[in-house]
């Protein structure tokens, strides 16, 4: 009977194991595989080879793409939008497209204006090809959300101006020492290069005008001056196809080059450098000892600092470098301005109009607000980056620290104002952001665009950590796509709705558009002037 | 037949009720976390095991010399580490779960020194995540370091933990009340620690060595 036992004993030790360790790998296979995820860099061009010629394909690839590279999923989430339902709902209303023989530039437009537009991020930009008819469609969610606040398109366009203020009649603006009213502006717009180039007298166009006129009216010309006049006026037919582009400036590069013998004052190339990283720039000392700047464009750095200007200009030419002195010269007088008037105790104050300015490089800051505060950085909020594969991975929350001046200076005591509108996009937000967070500093005008996330550009990170989803105008899916989302130092997201001002004013148009007077900027300057 | 086997089981049921006995101890060691994600198209993105801590409590229900029912309660830590090779980007992240694992203890050997292995499924809760190390701005172009407490969240995050626990040791009877343990055990999670919050499936899993010894009495 003991025999039976110790036996059985064994039997079941055996057993018992053999059977634990089936267990063990029965359940081992539980683990579920997560599905496979495509990149949509813009090197996979696999990747984007189902949106080519279907419109559900370009949705897939589209929600794909966000899905694992937008940067407030969670903030979207909070405001009611569920991406799961949005693919739901809007796959088959794009299969429904690829069943239609024509699909309409607009029919598309509209369907992806639906699927984008409720995301509150305000740089993004989503192009799709329609493949039917050879067009990309364009979203922009933040435009189409700004368009529907009062006069969008006049404020948009109406940048600020000085005329009134630099005129000595007004009284508005401090005079030199010769009488002659501190202002300066400069624009190195290459619409502007070209307006000049075109208009103005004895130079450019008007030379090759007026050398045509005179060669025609010559009785008994020479044959040189036959060939003249025909070189010259096939050079003016080719000019008139010069437009405001990359393309363009390339074309009147060539020309100028290609017609450089002809000695045409004021025909020099234009850097086309010029094309992204143009800048127009005012500053006057106004009543008061007010330093005033105004720029168009977060593209300071690229005038001012000379490793920033030496990677963006290669080998500029006399009448670049000519260019940046002028930028510089603009800059130098609100700076110097505001040092030397603060030694001296003079300063009245100080406004940074950012209004209609499109943002840029963050290193601008300290060439801006930053070279009014104390040098070694500045805390404006709060950033953090989608991290990872899935939605709803984010890195920790950094502080959003941005550089302030190095070089010694003084620190600025004096009331500083922002002027704000909601043209004031980017940098332009981070800008009137950080007044909250400075004791002498406040922002007047408008609540602005809504659109504060970073972009990097994907020349350094491949992978899709770039912003960029796919190459524009060459995949049939382009997104340009912050992965950085912004955050005030309350962790509040502004993008979607943008920065408020502390007091709030709007700019009377027509007043501005017939006299030139700006009343946000008469607020700023009884601001400084009152104290309230 | 029929009869023998009647016997057979009653007197098993007998021998299993006269050697029948409690015991109950504590546990302490260190374990070595492994996290499984498919990190997709980002191959920079490394996942590296870390180790952590376990303690625990144990009861034990002998039924025969060889098997007993065992059921632990211990404080695990499932740590691991996510970083890119590309970037200055390191997470260190230490979890710590609360786990109940359930096993059949199979035991062999002598009286004093005794081999042993358990078997069984266990289930715990994620009690706190922190996370620490390095980020990159390269909007800034700044590092941080920074160290924090995770905050869960209930789309993502799957606190409740349930999969298979294996381990092997040897016990030391050095008195008729007192045994010492050394095992080596394995949690193998068949719970991935996200829900899955989006269409897209995306399953991680822990899985987890523990090097762990014990002090038992024998009632």
């Amino acid at each position: 009977m003991l025999k039976v036992k110790n036996t059985n004993d064994m039997k079941h030790k055996i057993l018992s194991m053999i059977g634990a360790g089936l267990l063990i790998l029965a359940l081992a296979s539980c683990r579920e595989q997560s599905d496979t995820l495509i990149s949509y860099d813009h090197q996979d061009q696999i990747a984007f080879s189902e949106a080519e010629n279907s419109y559900a394909g370009k949705f897939k690839v589209m929600w794909n793409a966000l899905s694992q590279n937008y940067a407030m999923w969670d903030y979207e989430k909070e405001n009611g939008l569920d991406w799961d339902d949005v693919y739901d709902k809007y796959l088959p209303r794009y299969e429904a497209l690829d069943q239609q023989k024509d699909v309409t530039d607009n029919q598309l437009l509209e369907l992806t204006k639906e699927v984008i537009c409720p995301l509150h991020d305000g740089h993004m930009v989503v192009k799709l090809k329609n493949h039917k008819t050879g067009n990309y469609i364009t979203v922009f969610p933040s435009e189409v959300r700004n368009s529907q606040r009062p006069n969008f398109l006049a404020i948009k366009s109406a940048s600020p101006r000085l005329e009134y203020y630099a005129d000595k009649k007004n009284g508005e603006i401090e005079l030199d020492e010769d009488g002659q009213p501190l202002c300066l502006e400069y624009s190195t717009d290459t619409e502007d290069m070209l307006d000049k180039f075109n208009e103005t007298d004895d130079i450019g166009m008007n030379w090759i005008n007026d050398s045509i006129t005179v060669l025609k009216e010559l009785t008994t010309p020479t044959a040189e001056q036959v060939d003249m006049l025909q070189v010259l006026t096939e050079l003016k037919n080719e000019l008139k196809k010069v437009e405001d582009s990359l393309e363009g400036i390339q074309l009147f590069n060539w020309l100028a080059n290609r017609y450089a013998y002809l000695n045409i004052p004021g025909f020099e190339p234009i850097d086309e450098a010029f094309c992204n990283n143009d800048i127009k720039i005012k500053s006057a000392l106004l009543k008061g000892n007010i330093a005033y700047l105004h720029f168009s464009d977060f593209n300071l750095s690229y005038y001012l600092n000379e490793e920033a200007n030496k990677y963006t200009f290669h080998n500029p030419s006399e009448s670049t470098i000519a260019h940046f002195k002028k930028v510089q010269e603009v800059w130098y007088l609100w700076y110097n301005s505001i040092q030397d008037l603060h030694k001296s105790g003079k300063l009245g104050g100080v406004i940074i109009d950012v209004r209609n300015n499109g943002g840029g490089l963050m290193s601008d800051y300290q060439l801006v607000m930053g070279a009014l505060l104390p040098s070694g950085g500045f805390e404006y909020g709060k950033s953090r980056y989608k991290r990872g594969p899935g939605r709803l991975d984010y890195s920790p929350l950094m502080p959003g620290i941005i550089a302030t001046m190095d070089d010694e200076h003084a620190v600025i005591t004096e009331p500083i104002v922002v002027l704000s509108n909601l043209a004031s996009i980017s940098m332009a937000e981070i800008t009137a952001l950080s007044t909250k967070y400075i004791d002498n500093a406040i922002s007047i005008g408008q609540r602005t665009w809504g659109g504060l996330c970073g972009l990097t550009g994907n020349e350094s990170f491949s992978y899709n950590y770039s912003g960029h989803i796919g190459e524009e105008n060459k995949t049939p899916v382009y997104i340009y796509l912050p992965v950085m989302a912004q955050f005030t130092r309350e962790g509040q997201i502004l993008d979607g709705y943008g920065v408020t001002p502390d007091i709030e004013v709007n700019l009377d148009l027509i007043q501005f558009l017939t006299t030139g007077k700006d009343t946000q900027l008469d607020r700023a300057l009884q601001y400084i002037r009152n104290g309230n | 037949m029929k009869k023998r086997s009647i016997i057979l089981v009653g007197a098993m049921i007998l021998s299993m009720v006269s050697h029948a006995q409690w015991r109950a101890g504590v546990t302490v060691g260190a374990d070595y976390n492994m996290y499984t994600m498919d990190k997709q198209y980002q191959t920079d993105w490394q996942t590296k095991g870390r180790w952590g801590a376990t303690v625990g409590v144990m009861g034990q229900y002998d039924v025969t010399d060889w098997l007993g029912i065992r059921a632990d309660l211990n404080w695990t830590q499932k740590n691991y580490r996510n970083y890119r090779e590309r970037i200055p980007i390191d997470y260190k992240y230490l979890n710590n779960y609360l786990q109940l694992p359930v096993m059949a203890s199979l035991s062999m050997g002598g009286e004093k020194l005794r081999g042993f292995f358990n078997v069984g499924v266990y289930g715990g809760y994620w009690l706190t995540s922190h996370r620490e190390g390095d980020e990159y701005n390269s909007v800034t172009e700044i590092q941080h370091t920074f160290s924090e407490k995770v905050e869960f969240n209930s789309d993502r995050d799957q606190r409740w933990d349930f999969g298979l626990v294996g381990g092997a040791g040897v016990e030391y009877r050095f008195d008729n009340h007192w045994a010492v343990q050394v095992e080596s055990r394995y949690y193998h999670s068949t719970t991935s620690t996200q829900k899955q919050y989006s269409r897209v499936a995306d399953y991680r899993y822990n899985s987890t060595i523990a090097i762990q010894a014990g002090v038992n009495y024998i009632f």
